[in-house]
Protein backbone atom coordinates (compact mmCIF):
# COMPACT_ATOMS: atom_id res chain seq x y z
CA UNK A 1 0.00 0.00 0.00
CA UNK A 2 2.45 2.46 -0.75
CA UNK A 3 2.90 5.86 -2.98
CA UNK A 4 0.61 7.56 -0.50
CA UNK A 5 1.16 11.55 -1.11
CA UNK A 6 1.25 13.46 2.29
CA UNK A 7 0.34 17.13 1.20
CA UNK A 8 3.40 19.48 3.06
CA UNK A 9 2.26 21.58 5.65
CA UNK A 10 4.32 24.80 4.28
CA UNK A 11 1.88 24.57 1.25
CA UNK A 12 -1.15 24.06 2.97
CA UNK A 13 -0.22 27.78 4.69
CA UNK A 14 0.57 29.61 1.70
CA UNK A 15 -2.60 27.96 -0.16
CA UNK A 16 -5.20 29.30 2.56
CA UNK A 17 -3.66 32.66 2.51
CA UNK A 18 -3.74 32.61 -1.30
CA UNK A 19 -7.55 31.49 -1.03
CA UNK A 20 -8.42 34.16 1.69
CA UNK A 21 -6.87 36.83 0.11
CA UNK A 22 -8.72 35.90 -3.10
CA UNK A 23 -11.94 35.83 -1.84
CA UNK A 24 -11.74 39.16 0.08
CA UNK A 25 -11.15 41.03 -2.68
CA UNK A 26 -12.95 39.56 -5.53
CA UNK A 27 -16.58 38.36 -5.92
CA UNK A 28 -16.55 35.13 -7.86
CA UNK A 29 -17.55 35.46 -11.70
CA UNK A 30 -20.56 33.59 -11.32
CA UNK A 31 -21.79 35.97 -8.72
CA UNK A 32 -20.57 38.89 -10.61
CA UNK A 33 -22.04 38.02 -13.51
CA UNK A 34 -25.66 37.00 -12.07
CA UNK A 35 -25.62 40.34 -10.46
CA UNK A 36 -25.00 42.57 -13.05
CA UNK A 37 -27.94 40.19 -14.89
CA UNK A 38 -30.40 40.90 -12.52
CA UNK A 39 -29.50 45.02 -12.64
CA UNK A 40 -30.36 44.67 -16.11
CA UNK A 41 -33.79 43.72 -15.27
CA UNK A 42 -34.25 45.24 -12.27
CA UNK A 43 -37.94 47.01 -12.21
CA UNK A 44 -37.60 49.20 -8.94
CA UNK A 45 -35.39 52.16 -9.22
CA UNK A 46 -34.97 51.44 -5.23
CA UNK A 47 -33.61 48.00 -6.25
CA UNK A 48 -31.28 49.48 -9.09
CA UNK A 49 -30.03 52.27 -6.49
CA UNK A 50 -29.12 48.76 -4.85
CA UNK A 51 -27.45 46.72 -7.66
CA UNK A 52 -25.57 49.79 -8.82
CA UNK A 53 -24.02 50.31 -6.01
CA UNK A 54 -22.92 46.27 -4.89
CA UNK A 55 -21.46 45.98 -8.35
CA UNK A 56 -19.12 49.62 -8.21
CA UNK A 57 -18.27 48.06 -4.69
CA UNK A 58 -16.91 44.99 -6.37
CA UNK A 59 -15.14 46.99 -8.88
CA UNK A 60 -13.65 49.44 -5.92
CA UNK A 61 -12.93 46.01 -4.10
CA UNK A 62 -10.44 44.89 -6.54
CA UNK A 63 -9.09 47.94 -7.99
CA UNK A 64 -8.22 49.48 -4.77
CA UNK A 65 -7.12 45.54 -2.88
CA UNK A 66 -10.19 46.51 0.31
CA UNK A 67 -12.36 43.74 1.45
CA UNK A 68 -15.70 43.77 -0.46
CA UNK A 69 -17.16 43.38 3.15
CA UNK A 70 -16.48 45.21 6.63
CA UNK A 71 -17.50 41.80 8.00
CA UNK A 72 -14.46 39.54 6.25
CA UNK A 73 -16.54 36.82 7.79
CA UNK A 74 -16.65 33.69 9.94
CA UNK A 75 -13.79 31.45 7.17
CA UNK A 76 -14.21 27.98 6.56
CA UNK A 77 -11.76 25.82 4.42
CA UNK A 78 -13.76 22.55 2.61
CA UNK A 79 -10.83 19.81 1.81
CA UNK A 80 -11.79 17.07 -0.98
CA UNK A 81 -9.17 14.45 -1.49
CA UNK A 82 -8.46 12.47 -3.94
CA UNK A 83 -7.74 8.86 -4.03
CA UNK A 84 -3.94 8.08 -2.74
CA UNK A 85 -3.85 11.76 -1.00
CA UNK A 86 -3.36 12.01 3.46
CA UNK A 87 -3.01 14.88 5.66
CA UNK A 88 -0.53 15.76 7.32
CA UNK A 89 0.02 15.80 11.22
CA UNK A 90 -0.66 19.41 12.41
CA UNK A 91 -3.01 20.22 9.43
CA UNK A 92 -5.43 22.36 11.15
CA UNK A 93 -2.59 24.57 12.64
CA UNK A 94 -1.19 24.83 9.21
CA UNK A 95 -4.69 25.95 7.86
CA UNK A 96 -5.11 28.53 10.84
CA UNK A 97 -1.67 29.70 10.34
CA UNK A 98 -2.43 30.72 6.75
CA UNK A 99 -4.83 32.25 8.02
CA UNK A 100 -3.55 34.56 10.49
CA UNK A 101 -1.45 35.79 7.51
CA UNK A 102 -3.95 36.88 5.38
CA UNK A 103 -5.48 38.89 8.01
CA UNK A 104 -2.10 40.89 8.59
CA UNK A 105 -1.79 41.23 4.77
CA UNK A 106 -5.18 42.71 3.01
CA UNK A 107 -5.64 43.70 6.02
CA UNK A 108 -9.08 41.62 7.20
CA UNK A 109 -11.35 42.75 10.42
CA UNK A 110 -10.63 40.10 12.92
CA UNK A 111 -14.31 38.72 13.22
CA UNK A 112 -13.79 36.30 15.74
CA UNK A 113 -14.28 36.52 19.89
CA UNK A 114 -13.45 34.31 22.70
CA UNK A 115 -15.49 33.76 25.76
CA UNK A 116 -19.17 34.08 23.08
CA UNK A 117 -21.33 34.27 26.45
CA UNK A 118 -19.60 37.01 28.40
CA UNK A 119 -16.48 38.95 27.49
CA UNK A 120 -16.50 38.28 23.57
CA UNK A 121 -12.85 39.18 23.44
CA UNK A 122 -11.60 39.64 20.36
CA UNK A 123 -9.28 36.50 19.37
CA UNK A 124 -7.73 39.05 16.69
CA UNK A 125 -6.77 36.83 13.57
CA UNK A 126 -9.86 35.29 12.38
CA UNK A 127 -9.12 31.84 13.70
CA UNK A 128 -10.08 28.73 14.25
CA UNK A 129 -10.82 28.46 10.49
CA UNK A 130 -14.33 25.73 10.24
CA UNK A 131 -12.46 22.56 8.49
CA UNK A 132 -14.62 20.47 6.36
CA UNK A 133 -12.58 17.14 4.92
CA UNK A 134 -13.80 15.06 2.50
CA UNK A 135 -13.58 13.34 -0.52
CA UNK A 136 -14.05 13.38 -4.55
CA UNK A 137 -10.77 15.82 -4.88
CA UNK A 138 -8.58 15.19 -8.08
CA UNK A 139 -6.70 11.25 -8.26
CA UNK A 140 -2.99 12.31 -6.44
CA UNK A 141 -3.63 15.46 -5.21
CA UNK A 142 -6.71 17.65 -3.26
CA UNK A 143 -9.44 20.47 -3.95
CA UNK A 144 -9.42 22.90 -1.40
CA UNK A 145 -11.78 25.84 -1.38
CA UNK A 146 -12.44 28.83 1.16
CA UNK A 147 -16.02 30.30 2.14
CA UNK A 148 -16.18 33.43 3.78
CA UNK A 149 -19.52 33.62 5.33
CA UNK A 150 -20.84 37.02 7.13
CA UNK A 151 -22.78 37.54 10.45
CA UNK A 152 -25.63 38.80 9.46
CA UNK A 153 -26.22 36.36 7.15
CA UNK A 154 -25.30 33.49 9.37
CA UNK A 155 -28.08 34.82 12.15
CA UNK A 156 -30.26 34.18 9.21
CA UNK A 157 -29.69 30.68 9.22
CA UNK A 158 -32.50 27.96 10.76
CA UNK A 159 -33.03 24.26 11.08
CA UNK A 160 -36.69 22.46 10.86
CA UNK A 161 -37.38 19.19 12.08
CA UNK A 162 -39.88 18.01 9.81
CA UNK A 163 -42.13 15.17 9.37
CA UNK A 164 -41.35 12.95 6.88
CA UNK A 165 -44.50 13.03 5.57
CA UNK A 166 -44.17 17.19 5.27
CA UNK A 167 -41.46 16.48 1.72
CA UNK A 168 -41.27 18.90 -0.57
CA UNK A 169 -44.39 21.16 1.29
CA UNK A 170 -42.38 21.56 4.12
CA UNK A 171 -39.30 21.95 2.57
CA UNK A 172 -40.82 25.21 0.55
CA UNK A 173 -42.38 26.23 3.57
CA UNK A 174 -38.99 26.32 5.42
CA UNK A 175 -37.07 28.46 2.75
CA UNK A 176 -40.08 30.93 2.05
CA UNK A 177 -40.14 30.93 6.22
CA UNK A 178 -36.63 31.92 6.80
CA UNK A 179 -36.77 33.84 3.41
CA UNK A 180 -39.31 36.31 4.71
CA UNK A 181 -38.06 35.84 8.62
CA UNK A 182 -34.61 37.16 8.10
CA UNK A 183 -34.10 38.04 4.37
CA UNK A 184 -33.63 41.61 4.31
CA UNK A 185 -31.44 41.93 6.89
CA UNK A 186 -28.96 38.99 5.32
CA UNK A 187 -27.65 41.19 2.23
CA UNK A 188 -30.15 40.25 -0.42
CA UNK A 189 -29.78 39.47 -3.49
CA UNK A 190 -29.39 36.01 -1.44
CA UNK A 191 -28.30 32.71 -2.56
CA UNK A 192 -30.72 30.56 -0.73
CA UNK A 193 -29.66 27.25 0.33
CA UNK A 194 -31.61 24.53 1.86
CA UNK A 195 -29.88 20.66 2.67
CA UNK A 196 -32.78 18.03 2.94
CA UNK A 197 -31.72 14.67 4.85
CA UNK A 198 -29.00 13.37 7.31
CA UNK A 199 -29.04 14.16 10.73
CA UNK A 200 -29.74 17.84 11.86
CA UNK A 201 -26.01 18.63 11.62
CA UNK A 202 -25.62 16.86 8.31
CA UNK A 203 -28.70 18.89 6.78
CA UNK A 204 -27.15 22.62 8.07
CA UNK A 205 -23.71 21.42 6.60
CA UNK A 206 -25.66 20.48 3.15
CA UNK A 207 -27.34 23.78 3.09
CA UNK A 208 -23.63 25.48 3.72
CA UNK A 209 -22.44 23.27 1.30
CA UNK A 210 -24.91 24.86 -1.70
CA UNK A 211 -23.18 28.41 -1.06
CA UNK A 212 -19.63 26.42 -2.83
CA UNK A 213 -22.18 25.56 -6.72
CA UNK A 214 -22.14 27.96 -8.76
CA UNK A 215 -24.87 30.23 -9.11
CA UNK A 216 -26.85 29.72 -11.86
CA UNK A 217 -26.33 25.39 -11.59
CA UNK A 218 -29.06 23.30 -10.88
CA UNK A 219 -29.00 19.94 -9.01
CA UNK A 220 -28.39 17.16 -11.28
CA UNK A 221 -31.28 15.35 -9.93
CA UNK A 222 -34.60 16.31 -11.97
CA UNK A 223 -37.15 16.65 -8.81
CA UNK A 224 -34.97 18.95 -7.09
CA UNK A 225 -33.71 21.02 -10.12
CA UNK A 226 -37.39 22.10 -10.80
CA UNK A 227 -37.59 23.02 -7.49
CA UNK A 228 -35.20 25.30 -7.16
CA UNK A 229 -36.48 27.11 -9.94
CA UNK A 230 -39.59 27.08 -8.24
CA UNK A 231 -38.60 28.34 -4.93
CA UNK A 232 -36.12 31.23 -7.22
CA UNK A 233 -39.46 32.44 -8.37
CA UNK A 234 -41.27 32.52 -5.09
CA UNK A 235 -38.28 33.81 -3.21
CA UNK A 236 -38.69 36.56 -5.87
CA UNK A 237 -42.44 37.00 -5.27
CA UNK A 238 -41.62 38.24 -1.93
CA UNK A 239 -40.18 41.59 -3.23
CA UNK A 240 -38.16 41.89 -0.22
CA UNK A 241 -35.52 42.77 -2.89
CA UNK A 242 -32.11 43.94 -2.83
CA UNK A 243 -30.66 45.19 0.28
CA UNK A 244 -34.44 45.44 1.34
CA UNK A 245 -35.18 47.51 -0.55
CA UNK A 246 -38.02 46.13 -2.49
CA UNK A 247 -37.62 45.22 -6.19
CA UNK A 248 -37.32 42.16 -7.85
CA UNK A 249 -34.21 40.38 -7.01
CA UNK A 250 -34.00 38.89 -3.11
CA UNK A 251 -32.45 36.16 -4.38
CA UNK A 252 -29.69 35.37 -7.14
CA UNK A 253 -30.32 31.33 -6.86
CA UNK A 254 -31.83 28.80 -5.05
CA UNK A 255 -29.72 25.41 -4.18
CA UNK A 256 -31.03 22.08 -3.04
CA UNK A 257 -29.17 19.40 -1.26
CA UNK A 258 -30.03 15.96 -0.49
CA UNK A 259 -28.79 13.13 2.09
CA UNK A 260 -30.07 9.96 3.18
CA UNK A 261 -31.68 10.16 6.53
CA UNK A 262 -33.81 8.07 8.77
CA UNK A 263 -36.80 6.84 8.07
CA UNK A 264 -38.18 8.56 11.47
CA UNK A 265 -36.85 12.06 10.15
CA UNK A 266 -36.67 15.20 7.75
CA UNK A 267 -34.14 17.82 9.02
CA UNK A 268 -33.71 20.75 6.80
CA UNK A 269 -31.20 22.90 7.02
CA UNK A 270 -31.55 26.80 5.47
CA UNK A 271 -28.82 29.31 5.00
CA UNK A 272 -29.04 32.56 3.31
CA UNK A 273 -25.76 33.39 1.57
CA UNK A 274 -25.04 37.34 1.11
CA UNK A 275 -24.72 38.97 -2.49
CA UNK A 276 -20.83 39.26 -1.26
CA UNK A 277 -20.70 35.61 -1.30
CA UNK A 278 -17.07 35.13 -0.88
CA UNK A 279 -15.34 31.35 -2.57
CA UNK A 280 -12.00 30.56 -3.94
CA UNK A 281 -10.59 27.48 -5.02
CA UNK A 282 -7.50 25.77 -5.80
CA UNK A 283 -5.95 22.28 -6.34
CA UNK A 284 -2.71 20.88 -4.57
CA UNK B 1 -36.91 61.21 -4.89
CA UNK B 2 -35.23 58.47 -5.60
CA UNK B 3 -34.63 58.87 -9.63
CA UNK B 4 -34.62 62.59 -8.52
CA UNK B 5 -30.55 62.71 -8.15
CA UNK B 6 -28.62 62.76 -4.61
CA UNK B 7 -28.84 65.02 -2.02
CA UNK B 8 -25.84 66.68 -0.65
CA UNK B 9 -25.56 67.65 2.86
CA UNK B 10 -23.32 68.29 5.67
CA UNK B 11 -22.79 67.38 9.38
CA UNK B 12 -24.12 68.19 11.78
CA UNK B 13 -27.99 67.36 10.12
CA UNK B 14 -30.29 70.15 11.47
CA UNK B 15 -33.61 69.39 12.72
CA UNK B 16 -35.28 71.60 10.12
CA UNK B 17 -33.36 69.51 7.30
CA UNK B 18 -34.43 65.79 9.65
CA UNK B 19 -37.88 67.10 9.55
CA UNK B 20 -37.83 68.02 5.44
CA UNK B 21 -36.27 64.63 4.83
CA UNK B 22 -38.44 61.87 2.73
CA UNK B 23 -38.12 58.66 3.01
CA UNK B 24 -36.57 57.11 -0.32
CA UNK B 25 -34.27 60.42 -0.23
CA UNK B 26 -30.83 59.41 -1.35
CA UNK B 27 -27.78 61.46 0.59
CA UNK B 28 -24.58 62.55 0.24
CA UNK B 29 -23.32 63.02 3.39
CA UNK B 30 -20.09 65.27 3.81
CA UNK B 31 -19.02 66.14 7.66
CA UNK B 32 -18.48 63.36 10.65
CA UNK B 33 -19.82 59.90 11.56
CA UNK B 34 -19.26 57.78 14.81
CA UNK B 35 -18.99 54.50 14.34
CA UNK B 36 -20.69 51.85 17.06
CA UNK B 37 -21.73 48.68 16.94
CA UNK B 38 -23.11 46.00 19.47
CA UNK B 39 -20.64 46.15 22.21
CA UNK B 40 -20.09 50.06 22.42
CA UNK B 41 -23.95 50.39 22.22
CA UNK B 42 -23.92 47.71 25.37
CA UNK B 43 -21.06 50.02 27.17
CA UNK B 44 -22.78 53.53 26.17
CA UNK B 45 -26.28 52.42 27.62
CA UNK B 46 -24.74 50.61 30.69
CA UNK B 47 -22.70 54.32 31.78
CA UNK B 48 -25.89 56.10 30.54
CA UNK B 49 -27.68 54.31 33.22
CA UNK B 50 -25.34 54.01 35.82
CA UNK B 51 -25.60 58.03 35.52
CA UNK B 52 -21.39 58.15 34.68
CA UNK B 53 -20.01 60.12 31.66
CA UNK B 54 -19.48 59.48 28.26
CA UNK B 55 -16.03 58.78 26.86
CA UNK B 56 -17.96 61.18 24.00
CA UNK B 57 -20.78 63.73 23.41
CA UNK B 58 -23.56 62.12 21.64
CA UNK B 59 -25.80 65.39 20.84
CA UNK B 60 -26.66 66.04 17.23
CA UNK B 61 -24.07 63.02 16.18
CA UNK B 62 -24.52 60.22 13.23
CA UNK B 63 -24.40 57.45 14.81
CA UNK B 64 -22.97 54.44 12.05
CA UNK B 65 -23.90 51.20 13.08
CA UNK B 66 -20.12 49.64 11.36
CA UNK B 67 -16.84 47.91 12.29
CA UNK B 68 -14.27 48.79 10.17
CA UNK B 69 -11.51 46.44 8.68
CA UNK B 70 -7.67 48.16 9.42
CA UNK B 71 -6.60 50.54 6.99
CA UNK B 72 -4.47 49.27 4.57
CA UNK B 73 -1.23 51.66 4.49
CA UNK B 74 -1.15 54.43 2.55
CA UNK B 75 -5.27 54.70 2.62
CA UNK B 76 -7.63 56.61 5.72
CA UNK B 77 -9.48 53.58 6.01
CA UNK B 78 -10.19 50.23 5.22
CA UNK B 79 -14.11 48.83 4.21
CA UNK B 80 -16.62 49.84 6.41
CA UNK B 81 -19.96 49.26 5.48
CA UNK B 82 -23.23 49.39 7.54
CA UNK B 83 -23.97 46.28 9.59
CA UNK B 84 -27.64 44.82 10.73
CA UNK B 85 -29.42 47.31 13.03
CA UNK B 86 -32.02 45.53 14.50
CA UNK B 87 -29.13 44.27 17.07
CA UNK B 88 -28.92 47.64 17.90
CA UNK B 89 -32.91 47.92 18.88
CA UNK B 90 -32.57 47.41 22.64
CA UNK B 91 -30.45 50.47 23.10
CA UNK B 92 -32.18 52.56 20.65
CA UNK B 93 -34.52 54.46 22.83
CA UNK B 94 -31.87 55.61 25.26
CA UNK B 95 -29.33 56.76 22.55
CA UNK B 96 -32.12 58.80 20.92
CA UNK B 97 -33.14 60.10 24.26
CA UNK B 98 -29.45 61.71 24.49
CA UNK B 99 -29.85 63.68 21.08
CA UNK B 100 -28.21 62.26 18.40
CA UNK B 101 -29.09 63.05 15.16
CA UNK B 102 -29.38 60.36 12.92
CA UNK B 103 -28.25 56.70 12.55
CA UNK B 104 -26.75 54.81 9.78
CA UNK B 105 -27.24 51.07 9.64
CA UNK B 106 -29.31 48.52 7.04
CA UNK B 107 -32.43 46.47 7.64
CA UNK B 108 -35.50 47.14 9.18
CA UNK B 109 -35.90 47.70 13.01
CA UNK B 110 -38.33 47.12 15.77
CA UNK B 111 -41.58 48.83 16.54
CA UNK B 112 -40.00 50.46 19.11
CA UNK B 113 -36.60 51.55 18.11
CA UNK B 114 -38.69 53.05 14.75
CA UNK B 115 -40.87 54.88 17.69
CA UNK B 116 -38.62 56.01 19.73
CA UNK B 117 -36.70 57.52 16.53
CA UNK B 118 -39.45 59.04 15.46
CA UNK B 119 -40.67 60.61 18.61
CA UNK B 120 -36.79 62.01 19.42
CA UNK B 121 -36.69 63.48 15.37
CA UNK B 122 -33.45 60.81 15.00
CA UNK B 123 -33.42 60.20 11.27
CA UNK B 124 -33.12 56.45 10.62
CA UNK B 125 -30.54 56.35 7.07
CA UNK B 126 -29.50 53.12 5.27
CA UNK B 127 -26.44 52.12 3.35
CA UNK B 128 -26.02 49.41 1.17
CA UNK B 129 -24.64 46.31 3.14
CA UNK B 130 -21.85 44.99 1.83
CA UNK B 131 -20.76 48.05 -0.56
CA UNK B 132 -18.00 48.06 2.66
CA UNK B 133 -15.06 48.81 0.06
CA UNK B 134 -17.33 51.49 -2.32
CA UNK B 135 -18.57 53.15 1.38
CA UNK B 136 -14.08 53.12 2.85
CA UNK B 137 -13.20 54.42 0.18
CA UNK B 138 -15.32 57.52 0.59
CA UNK B 139 -13.54 57.83 4.14
CA UNK B 140 -10.93 60.89 4.55
CA UNK B 141 -10.09 60.42 7.80
CA UNK B 142 -10.59 57.90 10.63
CA UNK B 143 -9.60 58.68 14.73
CA UNK B 144 -9.74 56.65 17.50
CA UNK B 145 -12.45 57.67 20.17
CA UNK B 146 -13.33 55.59 22.72
CA UNK B 147 -13.02 52.08 23.87
CA UNK B 148 -9.90 51.21 22.08
CA UNK B 149 -9.88 47.31 24.06
CA UNK B 150 -13.50 46.44 21.42
CA UNK B 151 -11.11 46.69 18.36
CA UNK B 152 -13.23 46.90 15.87
CA UNK B 153 -16.10 47.19 17.80
CA UNK B 154 -14.50 50.59 19.26
CA UNK B 155 -15.61 54.07 18.61
CA UNK B 156 -14.65 55.53 15.70
CA UNK B 157 -15.07 59.32 14.47
CA UNK B 158 -15.56 59.15 10.77
CA UNK B 159 -14.37 62.25 8.58
CA UNK B 160 -16.36 61.23 4.96
CA UNK B 161 -16.86 62.57 1.63
CA UNK B 162 -20.08 62.08 -0.25
CA UNK B 163 -21.33 59.13 1.79
CA UNK B 164 -24.15 57.40 0.11
CA UNK B 165 -26.89 56.54 2.27
CA UNK B 166 -30.99 56.23 1.60
CA UNK B 167 -33.61 57.95 3.98
CA UNK B 168 -34.95 54.51 5.30
CA UNK B 169 -37.19 56.37 8.17
CA UNK B 170 -37.91 60.04 7.69
CA UNK B 171 -40.13 61.91 10.83
CA UNK B 172 -43.39 61.69 8.91
CA UNK B 173 -44.08 58.08 9.20
CA UNK B 174 -42.61 57.36 5.58
CA UNK B 175 -40.42 53.69 5.56
CA UNK B 176 -38.85 52.40 2.75
CA UNK B 177 -39.67 49.12 4.52
CA UNK B 178 -43.07 49.11 4.38
CA UNK B 179 -43.05 46.46 1.86
CA UNK B 180 -41.89 43.48 4.31
CA UNK B 181 -44.75 44.08 6.45
CA UNK B 182 -47.39 42.29 4.09
CA UNK B 183 -46.52 39.33 6.25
Amino acid sequence: MGGWRVLELSRITEAVEELAVKASLELPPDVEKALAKARERESSPRGRYALDMILENAEVARREGLPLCQDTGMFHLYVDLGEGVALPSGFRSAVDEGMRRATRRVPLRSSMVDFPLGERRNRGDNTPVHVHVGRGGPEGGARLTLLAKGGGSENATRLFMLLPGEGEGGVRRAVLETVRAKGAQACPPLVVCAGAGGDAEEALELALRGLLRPVGERHPREPLARLEEELLEEVNATGIGAAGLGGDTTALDVHLEEAPTHIACLPVGVVLGCHALRRSTLLL
Amino acid sequence: MIDGGEIKVTTPLSLEFRERASAGDRLLITGRLVTARDQAHRRLVEALEKGERLPLELKGEIIYYAGPTPAPPGKAAGSVGPTTSSRMDPYTPRLAAEGIAACIGKGPRSPEAKRALAENGVLYLVGIGGAAALLGSRVRALRLLAYEDLGPEAVYELEVEDFPVLVAYDLKGGDVFAHLARW
